[in-house]
Parts: C-alpha cells; sequence; structure tokens
C-alpha cells in the first residue's frame, strides 16, 4: 500500500518573484516609490507630448506627420518641414502653407531647447529671461537666463536621467554578473583573475576617469559618459554575483543537477542565477540612483553632454552663475532628489521582499 | 507535601500571524520533581521547544502566553515566572534554571573565550570577583570532563569541536548550581558516540548534584534510556504521560503506538513494511478539531473523534492519555 | 553460497582502493601545504539487486565516497567500476550516459530542490538531457515516477517549497527515477525527516528496491535505519572502512572496537537491545593529519604498542573483513570463531571502559 499525498490543489502556485511581488506590495513606502518611477518613465516616453512646439500629429497637405518624434532624433522629422522651411515653428507655417491642415498640441507649448518668440503661439508674448522667469502659469518652472523654459527642460531631462540609470546599470550589471559568475563557479584561477580584475577596476576613480576622457575625446556625448560609468560601476555586482555563485555552487540543488547530467553553462545560468538575482538585482537599483547622481554632478560642474541635450544636471549648472534664480536650483534639485530617493526606496522594497532573512525577521 | 520544583498549568502559548492566531501550545501541564528526569517528546512543530521557551517566557514576538501558570518553588518560595516581573525572572534565568540548545556553534558567542562565557554567567547571578568567576569557570570545565581545562578556558567557541561545544553549554548551564535544567534537544547536533558521552555526562552530573532535567527531543532511544517520566506531545498538546518504564512497555495513545512501531531495527525487517502513521503533521494553522490526531489515526471514530476533543484521563496509575477509547483500544 | 554467486555475477559496482584529497591551500599564491584526506583507500563491491549500508560518524567521508562514485567530486585514486565501465577513466560524454544509470538522492530535502524551478523542470531536466522522449512521452514518464514514490501528478506545476519535509524528499527520489536507473546513492535520505515520515520514505525506498530491481548504497549515521534496509553494512572511520560483513554478522559479531562502541551508543527503545554503553573518549580526529598506525587508536579503549605503529591488515573471514591487531589476534585464538571472538572483544572493552559501563534503565 502507499501513502499517497494529495496537497491541496486550490490555490494556484506562487512562484519565488510573484512572491516576492505579493510582499512588495505590502509596503506603502516602495508602492510610492515604484509608482514615481513608473511615472518617471512615462514621462520620459512621453516627453514631447508633454512639452514641446512641434505637433504630436498634424495633418499636413493631405498627409499625417508626427513632427514631435523630432525631439527623440532629429532625422524622425519628416524632411518636408525642412523642405518648407518651417525652421521649427509650426503654428504660424501650418496655417500659412496649409490652411486645410490641424494638428494636436503637446499640454504644453514650451521648447526644452530655445526660447519661445513673441506670437508664435497666436497672442502669447515672448518667454521671460533673467529675473523675471519666475514660474508662472505659462511657464511652470520659470525659465533660465536665455528664457528657455525650464518645466520643458525637465521634462526632456528625464529621459537622460533615466537613461543614464538604466544604459550603465544594464552595462555594469552585465559585466558584474559574468565577471563574478565566472570566478565563483569556477573558482582556482579563473577566480583569481576576475577577483585581481576587480579589485584593479574597484581602484579607478570615476568621476576622474569620466574627466580625462572628456578632456581627450573630441566629441563627449552622453553615451561616453554612461559607457564609463557602466563600465567602472561593475565591481560591486561582480563580487557579490561572485559570492551568490560561491554559495550556491555548494548546494545540494547543483549537486543533483551535476548527477542528472547537466553541463556547467547549464547550472551556472539555469540553476544558479535565478537564486542569486534577487541579491544582485538590489545594487543594481541602488546603482541607477548613484549613476543619476554622478551624471547630475558632471553636469553640474560642467561636464555634461553638449548645450544641445537637456539634462537637469545642465539646468543646475545655469543656475551656478544665477544663485538669485531659485527656481533653477529648485526644480532640478528636487528632481534628482526625489528620483535617486525612489530608486533607492526601490532598491530597499526589493531588498526586503527577496531577502529571506529579513523576511525571517519580520515573523 | 511540598511543592514540586515546578509546575506548569494549562500553557496556552500563541503566535499572531498572517496566517491568523496560531496555538504552538495549547494547555500543557507538566510537573516535574526536585532531582527528576521528564523527558518531553513530540516531531518537529509539535511545540515542544514552545513550551521550553515558554518556561522561562524566552518566547519572542509574535509569540505570546496566552493564559496558564507556571510555578517555580524554591525554599518553599513559589514564584509564577509567568506574571514574576522581568527583573525576578532575569535571576532565574541561567541562574536557577540553566539552558541548553541544541546548536551549540551558534549558542555561543564567537567573539569571546568559552572562559569568559561561563565567568559571565557567575558573575550575573553572584556576587563574585573577576579571578573567582574564573577559577569557577575551570571548575566547571573540568567538572563536564574537558581535556585541558586551564588551556581551554581561553579557547574560542570555534577551536571546539561540536561535542567540546555541547560540554561547554553544559557547563554554562550548571555554573550556578541550578535546580532545574532546560535541555532543547541537546545531542541531536551531535554523532552517536559523542552523544553518549553527553548523556552519560548529564545523567552523572545529575545524580551528583540533584538537579532535574527536562529534555526535549524527539529521539524516543534517547528519551528511554535517560529519563524518569515521559510526556508526548502531539500538535500543541500532551497527548500521553507516563514513567518512561510503563510508557515504552505499554504505550496506550495511538499517536504513541505508531511512533514506536515505526522506528526501523534489524528484528523488523523481514516482517514485510514498517508501520507506518499516513499523512504529516500538521501546521498550527490546521489543527483539525476534536481529536487533533484523528486524521491519522486508524482507531478513529465518528462523530466522538473529530467532533469531541478528548481529555488527558489517568487510564491507569500515574499513566494518561488523551484519547477516548484509550481502554477499547488497549484491552 | 553467496560466495559463490559473487564468484559468479562479477558486482555492479566495484570500488578498489578509493581516495579522494581536497587540498588545502594557502597564502597568495594558493599553494598546497596539504590535504584532507576525506576518503583513503575504500575498497568495496556491490552486487546487483543488493544494498550496501555506509555507516560512519559525521566527517567520516561516507558522503565523500559516494559523491566520489559518481564523481560529483573528483577522487584522486583508486578504481570505480560500474557495471565494467571504469567511471574514472570516462570522458565527458561517457560519463553523462553513466550518471543517468547512477543516481543519488542527497539528505537535506530543502536544499536538493531548487527553488525557482517549478517540479516540473526539476524532474523533465534529466529526460531533456539524456533526451529521453517527446513531450508527451516525458510527461508520461515524469508522472509514473511520481505515482511510483507516492505523489499525484498534480505536484508537476507546483514549486518546492509548498511540500513537507517527507514529500520533497519523494520528489527528489522521483528525480532519480525517472532517469530509470539501475544504481542510486542514498546519502542519508531520512535523517532530516521526522520518525513518523521517515518510516513512510524508508518503506517507499524498499518498495522500489523490490519492484524495480534497484542496487543502493544507502549511506547513514542511523543505524537503526541500516540495520533494516541493508543486506551488506560498511563500517568507515576517517576515511577507511574498518569493518563490513553482511548485516546480520555485522550486528550479532562486530568484531572491531569502533563498531562495538558504534552499536553500544545507539540509544534504544527496548530494554533487551540494550547493550552495556561503551564511551569512547576524545573526538575524531581531523582527516587531514591522520594519526599513524590504527586510524582509530587515539580514542581505542584497548590500543595497544602495534596498533600505534603498524597499520592493521584486512582480515576477511568468509566475508567478514576488519582492520584490527587486537580482534585478529583473538580471532586466531579463538580459532576463527566470530562469535566467540565478539564476545571476547565486547568484554575487554567494557573491563578497559569500566566506570561508565552500568547501562541505563528507564528506572
Amino acid at each position: 500500500m502507499r501513502v499517497t499525498e494529495e496537497t491541496e490543489a486550490a490555490k494556484p502556485s506562487r512562484g519565488f518573484w510573484s512572491d516576492a511581488w505579493q510582499r512588495y506590495r505590502r509596503r506603502p513606502i516602495g508602492m510610492l516609490a515604484l509608482c514615481f518611477v513608473l511615472f518617471l518613465t512615462s514621462v520620459a516616453l512621453f516627453a514631447p507630448a508633454i512639452a514641446g512646439t512641434k505637433p504630436v500629429v498634424c495633418s499636413y497637405k493631405g498627409n499625417l506627420y508626427f513632427p514631435c518624434l523630432g525631439y527623440f532624433n532629429r532625422s524622425w522629422e519628416s524632411p518636408i518641414f525642412t523642405k518648407d522651411k518651417f525652421r521649427g515653428t509650426y503654428p504660424e507655417n501650418l496655417k500659412q502653407k496649409d490652411p486645410e491642415s490641424w494638428a494636436i498640441w503637446p499640454l504644453v507649448f514650451q521648447d526644452p531647447y530655445r526660447r519661445v518668440r513673441e506670437n508664435e503661439w497666436p497672442g502669447r508674448r515672448e518667454n521671460p529671461s533673467r529675473d523675471e522667469g519666475h514660474p508662472t502659469r505659462l511657464n511652470l518652472f520659470g525659465t533660465d537666463q536665455y528664457g528657455v523654459d525650464i518645466f520643458a527642460k525637465m521634462v526632456h531631462g528625464t529621459t537622460i536621467a533615466l537613461l543614464v540609470g538604466f544604459v550603465s546599470m544594464g552595462l555594469a550589471g552585465s559585466i558584474g554578473v559574468l565577471v563574478g559568475a565566472l570566478g565563483g563557479y569556477f573558482g582556482g584561477w579563473v577566480d583569481m583573475i576576475t577577483s585581481r580584475l576587480t579589485e584593479i577596476v574597484m581602484c579607478i576613480p570615476t568621476l576622474v576617469l569620466i574627466l580625462a576622457l572628456i578632456a581627450v575625446v573630441e566629441k563627449p556625448t552622453i553615451w561616453k559618459t554612461m559607457a564609463i560609468i557602466g563600465a567602472t560601476g561593475w565591481t560591486g555586482i561582480a563580487r557579490l554575483t561572485r559570492a551568490e555563485f560561491l554559495r550556491l555552487r555548494q548546494t545540494e540543488f547543483v549537486m543533483a543537477a551535476r548527477a542528472t547530467g547537466a553541463g556547467s553553462l547549464r547550472i551556472m545560468f539555469r540553476h544558479i542565477l535565478p537564486n542569486a538575482l534577487a541579491p544582485v538585482l538590489v545594487p543594481i537599483t541602488f546603482g541607477i540612483a548613484s549613476a543619476i547622481l554622478v551624471e547630475g554632478s558632471l553636469s553640474f560642474l560642467g561636464f555634461g553632454p553638449p548645450p544641445p541635450t537637456a539634462s537637469w544636471g545642465s539646468v543646475l549648472n545655469s543656475a551656478r552663475s544665477n544663485l538669485q534664480l531659485w527656481w533653477l536650483v529648485v526644480f532640478p534639485g528636487a528632481g534628482i532628489f526625489l528620483t535617486v530617493l525612489a530608486y533607492n526606496l526601490v532598491g530597499e522594497g526589493l531588498q526586503e521582499a527577496t531577502d529571506p532573512r529579513l523576511r525571517e525577521a519580520k515573523k | 507535601m511540598a511543592a514540586p520544583l515546578l509546575e506548569i498549568k494549562d500553557l496556552v502559548t500563541v503566535f499572531h500571524t498572517s496566517k491568523g492566531r496560531l496555538p504552538a501550545v495549547d494547555g500543557v501541564s507538566l510537573t516535574i520533581e526536585r532531582g527528576q528526569t521528564l523527558g518531553l517528546v513530540g516531531e518537529s512543530g509539535c511545540g515542544k521547544s514552545v513550551t521550553a521557551m515558554s518556561t522561562l517566557r524566552l518566547v519572542s514576538s509574535p509569540g505570546r502566553i496566552e493564559s496558564g501558570s507556571i510555578t517555580f518553588t524554591r525554599d518553599g518560595e513559589s514564584i509564577d515566572l509567568v506574571t514574576a516581573a522581568e527583573k525576578q525572572l532575569r535571576k532565574v534565568r541561567g541562574g536557577r534554571i540553566g539552558m541548553i540548545f541544541q546548536e551549540p556553534m551558534t549558542s555561543l558567542n564567537p567573539v569571546f573565550t568559552i572562559g569568559n562565557q561561563i565567568a559571565e554567567v557567575v558573575q550575573l547571578h553572584r556576587k563574585v570577583s573577576r579571578s573567582e568567576a574564573r577559577s569557577r569557570a575551570l571548575e566547571m570545565l573540568r567538572l563536564v570532563r574537558v581535556a585541558d581545562p586551564e588551556q581551554r578556558l581561553d579557547a574560542y567557541p570555534h577551536q571546539l569541536s561540536g561535542g567540546m561545544r555541547q560540554r561547554v553549554m553544559i557547563a554554562i548551564a550548571l555554573a550556578c548550581e541550578p535546580d532545574l535544567i532546560i535541555a532543547d534537544e541537546p545531542t541531536t547536533a551531535l554523532d552517536v558516540t559523542i552523544q553518549a558521552q553527553i548523556l552519560e555526562l548529564l545523567d552523572e552530573l545529575q545524580s551528583r548534584l540533584g538537579t532535574a532535567i527536562l529534555l526535549i527531543t524527539h529521539d524516543l532511544g534517547v528519551v528511554a534510556e535517560t529519563c524518569d517520566d515521559v510526556a508526548v506531545m502531539y500538535a500543541g498538546r500532551i497527548v500521553e504521560q507516563a514513567s518512561a518504564v510503563e510508557l515504552f512497555s505499554h504505550p496506550m495513545h495511538p499517536y504513541t503506538k505508531g511512533l514506536l512501531q515505526a522506528r526501523p531495527n534489524v528484528d523488523a525487517r523481514d516482517s514485510g513494511p514498517l508501520a507506518t502513521i499516513p499523512g504529516m503533521v500538521p501546521p498550527p494553522q490546521d489543527f483539525p478539531s476534536g481529536c487533533r490526531f484523528h486524521p491519522r489515526c486508524s482507531h478513529a471514530r465518528k462523530p466522538e473523534c473529530n467532533e469531541e476533543s478528548p481529555s488527558l484521563r489517568e487510564i491507569s496509575s500515574g499513566h494518561f492519555v488523551r484519547c477516548h477509547f484509550a481502554e477499547e483500544i488497549n484491552s | 553460497m553467496s560466495e559463490q554467486n559473487h564468484q559468479m555475477k562479477p558486482p555492479l559496482l566495484h570500488v578498489k582502493g578509493l581516495e579522494t584529497h581536497f587540498p588545502i591551500k594557502k597564502g597568495l599564491l594558493r599553494r598546497q601545504v596539504g590535504s584532507v584526506k576525506a576518503v583513503d583507500g575504500v575498497t568495496f563491491d556491490i552486487p546487483r539487486g543488493k544494498t550496501l549500508g555506509l555507516v560512519g560518524e559525521s566527517g567520516c567521508g561516507k558522503t565523500t565516497v559516494g559523491r566520489s562514485l559518481l564523481r560529483l567530486v573528483e577522487p584522486t585514486g583508486g578504481e570505480v567500476l560500474f557495471d565494467k565501465h571504469a567511471v574514472r577513466k570516462e570522458n565527458t560524454r561517457g560519463l553523462r550516459s553513466l550518471r543517468r544509470r547512477m543516481q543519488i538522492v542527497f539528505q537535506d530535502p530543502y536544499g536538493s530542490l531548487n527553488p525557482r524551478m517549478k517540479i516540473r523542470s526539476i524532474l523533465e531536466e534529466g529526460l531533456i538531457l539524456h533526451r529521453m522522449g517527446e513531450e508527451r512521452s516525458r510527461l508520461k514518464q515524469m508522472e509514473q515516477a511520481l505515482e511510483r514514490t507516492g505523489l499525484s501528478p498534480t505536484v508537476l506545476e507546483r514549486y518546492p517549497h509548498e511540500f513537507s519535509g517527507g514529500q520533497r524528499q519523494r520528489i527528489a527520489i522521483a528525480r532519480a527515477l525517472v532517469l530509470k536507473p539501475e544504481f542510486l546513492v542514498l546519502d542519508e535520505p531520512v535523517s532530516a525527516l521526522d520518525v513518523s515520515i521517515q518510516a513512510q520514505v524508508i518503506n517507499l525506498l524498499k518498495e522500489l528496491k523490490q519492484e524495480l530491481g534497484l542496487t543502493y548504497l544507502f549511506i547513514s549515521h542511523d543505524l537503526s535505519v541500516v540495520e533494516y534496509l541493508a543486506d551488506n553494512v560498511a563500517v568507515m572511520y576517517l576515511g577507511q572502512i574498518v569493518e563490513s560483513a553482511d548485516v546480520g554478522q555485522l550486528c550479532q559479531q562486530p568484531l572491531h572496537p569502533y563498531t562495538l562502541a558504534l552499536f553500544s551508543a545507539v540509544p534504544s527503545v527496548e530494554v533487551k537491545n540494550r547493550r552495556q554503553r561503551i564511551i569512547l573518549t576524545g573526538d575524531v580526529p581531523s582527516p587531514s593529519r591522520p594519526p599513524a598506525g590504527c586510524r582509530f587508536h587515539p580514542r581505542c579503549p584497548l590500543a595497544e604498542r602495534v596498533c600505534r605503529e603498524v597499520e592493521p591488515p584486512q582480515v576477511d573471514l568468509a566475508g567478514h573483513r576488519f582492520h584490527c591487531h587486537v580482534a585478529s589476534r583473538e580471532l586466531e585464538r579463538c580459532g576463527g570463531d566470530a562469535a566467540e571472538t565478539s564476545a571476547v572483544m565486547q568484554a575487554a572493552i567494557t573491563a578497559a571502559t569500566s566506570g561508565s559501563t552500568e547501562p541505563h534503565s528507564a528506572v
């Protein structure tokens, strides 16, 4: 006779991540932070539709166009507008060159790169500049000394802020996980090489390296900055991954997988990595926050992306010589502060939701 | 008649968690006389450790002693450990009642020498100088027969083997000559030959010092060889209690019987499969109604067993069983 | 009779002089300064369909023996013949196909199942790796294996953490069975389980062996379980087998002082089974510096000068093998009568350890 142990089949099985999500959801602060991050992401995605001087959609000479995409990439703005000499001012030109045309405009008619001129939007006066540029109904966050709208700059700068975080940490994460996994799994001389490499890279001061690069490279772009932040920021992740791999490769389930006939690659990526991922994700989240800070500091020091790019740091930079224009400090400062805070809170929530030790302590 | 050393009455310890109110210990009563060894046996999750922790009020949040009394009597003076002030309780812990845990590695502090750790307990409970405490520590190490006690005094826990560490734990527990030692699975983490050493030591110390022992274990063999009385716990309740001789020769509760029959040995080898208890120990959130053992019991009858909770009845002299049909099953 | 059988059919597993040493490395250059001789010259045979119980205390190397057989740790010496295949000489590919036929079940049912994988993936992995059938046939094989271990197919879509210890151990056994192995290493499969659950799993193992004609290496520190399940028993101490015989012989007439002490130390419920308890002094020495001569001599109550100096040779008494100077001398004196020798040894040890010889009665 066999004892058959039936398990109650009523409630569905929850895996580790859905379980972690259930725990994460119970933390109001973490959820608030997560919502803020999601909000920023959507702001970054829809920036041209929120603030801009180019129509989101317009019908011109019988065709539909999306000129606002030009904010992401110059070439995505249809060449017809260059050919017809719009020169970036749409409301007037559209009506003049095609009376039949219509357009859907961004929520806020302001441009992140230039001052909005008088009557560019019918009946609206020119953006104020210098001391007069304090926040008004038309310029929500005020304008800088050249009359460029800060709100538009902030909205478009969100893209940069998030991109810096994701790209650099994506790079750092991939390098770190790979290096750590190799060292931790194979041990021996592989571990020796990867560990020493990690230690060497750890000694490189990121900020100084970036400054040196900017001095040497002819055209410092935001992408190169991201690459450097990523290429130097993986050491912590590598060490953590290595420790996790060292621990996990001793476990019996890994032994069992080997006994089943699984090879090294399969064990590393199918058996160990999913178990090591949670503790590695946490520093990546914190890393995103610190990458945003690094970019902010760089731009503030004036080593940020060159002028046409709108970034929060560069707004701060413009405040450096005009400290009495408080709105140039408060809004980008608050933006950076809140974003960094939100990422850190998300990271902390993630840690609490996934770390079994913290979970037990709560019990 | 003098009051017993420790009398636990209707102890209820509950854990308030997201799964609701979990009664880990649900109405346990135990009596330990001076110099006696009481074995508390059960499988994991039956509440035996929680009972031990409750005795010293060491249950940590979200656990809480909900009701019951724990009367500790010494020199004709009784205190109720459930209601006693924290200050009074601290004197009892480590002083009058010593404790030995399962895992000797984690219950010793890795950054202090073992001499320091023994001396600390002595100094906490007695007004003695440092050097006196140290010499007491040395004396204790000799007592528990640690080899080279002078050198070991300055050793750190990680420098000792598992058996040695458990000896140190016993030395700490005994340092203040307690009246009672609560030993929670003291030999589970040890090998059989080392376990034999430790049990031997406990036995010898007990007969020399007259200390009472509450021995908590899942190993029926250990209980049979060391205890005077035995209480069997299942799902937060005591299901059977008797003297060790009586319990092992005439087990009456179906659970106790099942446990004894489930033990493999060479004699059972050719007589077909081992007797098993179907199913598994229920977690506190799923304690069944009525008799908590009824879903796994081959003698269970409806409606008595699943509706009415049986009481702990004295079936024969000194032999208590919590079963509606104890007489019938055993006749 | 059994000797004859032994001669006619080669054993399924033949192990000769197996050695597994782990290097101890120190310093910056990771120079080897010594080695832990976890397994140091172990020899045994397991005939097809039989169970060898390997008994010993923690640190004696019994787990390493089991893992070395499957090359989950690399042995450093000796010979392992599995069904005429030299396991140590197989390349990756040959090893993989052997590993299908030799499976292992680990002690810790909580550590041996990957917490991030559903039971389906855990069971299916081996089938995929060994190309055992298409998806539908794989499902069928998995269901069969689960049914054999007393589980319902509904467990496939669940995660390990949803099961109790006993159920997990059944799943671990199912994982091994699904590959239809001939030989199973059972590494303390019931030690982590409660008594009532332990009996269920022991019954299951016994039943599977009979139904499928499996061959077991049953590793355990629990003598009562080994006595119940094994046909032959080998007792290990500090990396070597000190005594081996068929189970009845070993239980009735143990000859080696360590075996005697080990048996006497097992606490028993039945008064009649209680032996004179032999209390050994001291702890097991470190396997990195095993004592010279007989490895048991520092703890042996009967140790003589020769024991400290000369490693005892193996004595083979019709399949009852042991390594002990004193026992072999006594055996000679008793004219080769094992029963009498065992009694003499018992008496000698009891006399030598007197002072703590009273058997513990429950009164």
